[in-house]
């Protein structure tokens, strides 16, 4: 086995292992942007800020009843009246943003694993639902958004009556 | 003939530098413990009299959180339950891991390790180590024994 083809096949390798991680994270996998507070980094946030990873994992769960649709967001850390929701296109859109606590500016990171930064999330909706009588509310980091179905979206059980 | 074009290494240094943050199991990680079925970002946060721990655990009820230290070893340890279970019908998306979490995290010495606390809000975690005073350094007297 040549050196070349040896290369390749790992180089095929990693590619269908990254494709791979990436299908079953991508969803989860979100984006990071700078906050606007950025430009008051003080010195330990600013090296907090550029030694934490752009990317983070924000899961969802999604579950559907008879009447709603109840979507669970892990968020932990952030200020509940911070959070954006809205209902577009049958999409549930989630916007919020993860603060630098600088509760003292002396200090340095050792380790950075947690992401800061704007973020966003678009989850496709199984059925129409009513965006103006949702209703959100965050516990534990847990952002719980609870939609109603749409009239038409609601199943009905149509008994059939015997004679 | 062009042994390569494209460099796979470039590739993975990439990976690693862009997602090692995220993922302690591509780094080389000596924190993680086996039976752990998750693992919980952190922060670590070095001050002139102690270090504090930030970790993410969205949704564990902080009962069911243990924060232990011992032999210069701090442990976070914990379990994420079902709210309900998720076997049953109707989910179309479960990216929320559950069960236990355990992280191990050594530190040096010279920590007060009876003053550890540790408080959770909003999901996060938070251990603050306060630093032991600095040992003063003990004069040992050199006893001779003069003999004549």
């Amino acid at each position: 086995m040549s050196i070349s083809s040896g290369l390749e096949r790992t180089w095929q390798g990693i590619q269908s292992g990254w494709r791979t991680l990436m299908e079953r994270a991508s969803n989860a996998l979100t984006r990071f942007m700078p906050g606007e507070d950025a430009d008051q980094d003080d010195r330990s946030s600013a090296q907090l800020r550029a030694s934490s990873p752009s990317w983070g994992l924000i899961a969802a769960e999604m579950k559907e009843t008879a009447k709603d649709v109840v979507v669970r967001i892990e968020a932990p850390g952030m200020d509940p009246d911070k959070f954006d929701i809205e209902v577009r296109d049958q999409h549930l859109v989630v916007r919020g943003e993860k603060r630098i606590e600088r509760d003292s500016d002396e200090g340095r990171y050792h380790v950075t694993e947690r992401a800061y930064g704007y973020f966003e999330r678009i989850l496709p909706l199984p059925a129409e639902v009513e965006g103006d009588k949702a209703k959100a509310s965050y516990k534990r980091g847990v952002l719980t958004v609870r939609l109603p179905k749409h009239e038409s979206a609601i199943t009905r059980k149509i008994s059939v009556q015997g004679r | 003939m062009t042994l390569i074009t494209r460099d796979p290494w470039k590739l993975l240094d990439q990976i690693q530098r862009e997602m090692g943050p995220m993922f302690p199991a591509l780094r080389d990680d000596e924190t993680q413990v086996e039976g752990s079925s998750w693992v919980p970002a952190v922060d670590i946060k070095e001050e002139d009299d102690k270090y504090v721990l930030y970790a993410d655990i969205p949704g564990v009820a902080p009962n069911d959180i243990d924060v232990t230290m011992d032999k210069g070893m701090l442990t976070i340890r914990g379990e994420r339950k079902h709210e309900q279970t998720t076997a049953e019908k109707g989910y179309h998306r479960t990216e929320r891991q559950h069960g236990v979490f355990i992280r191990r995290f050594t530190l040096p010495e010279t920590v007060d390790a009876e003053n550890i606390s540790a408080t959770s809000q909003d999901g996060v975690l938070q251990v603050v180590i306060p630093k032991a005073a600095p040992a003063t350094p003990k004069k040992i007297k050199v006893a001779t024994t003069e003999e004549g």
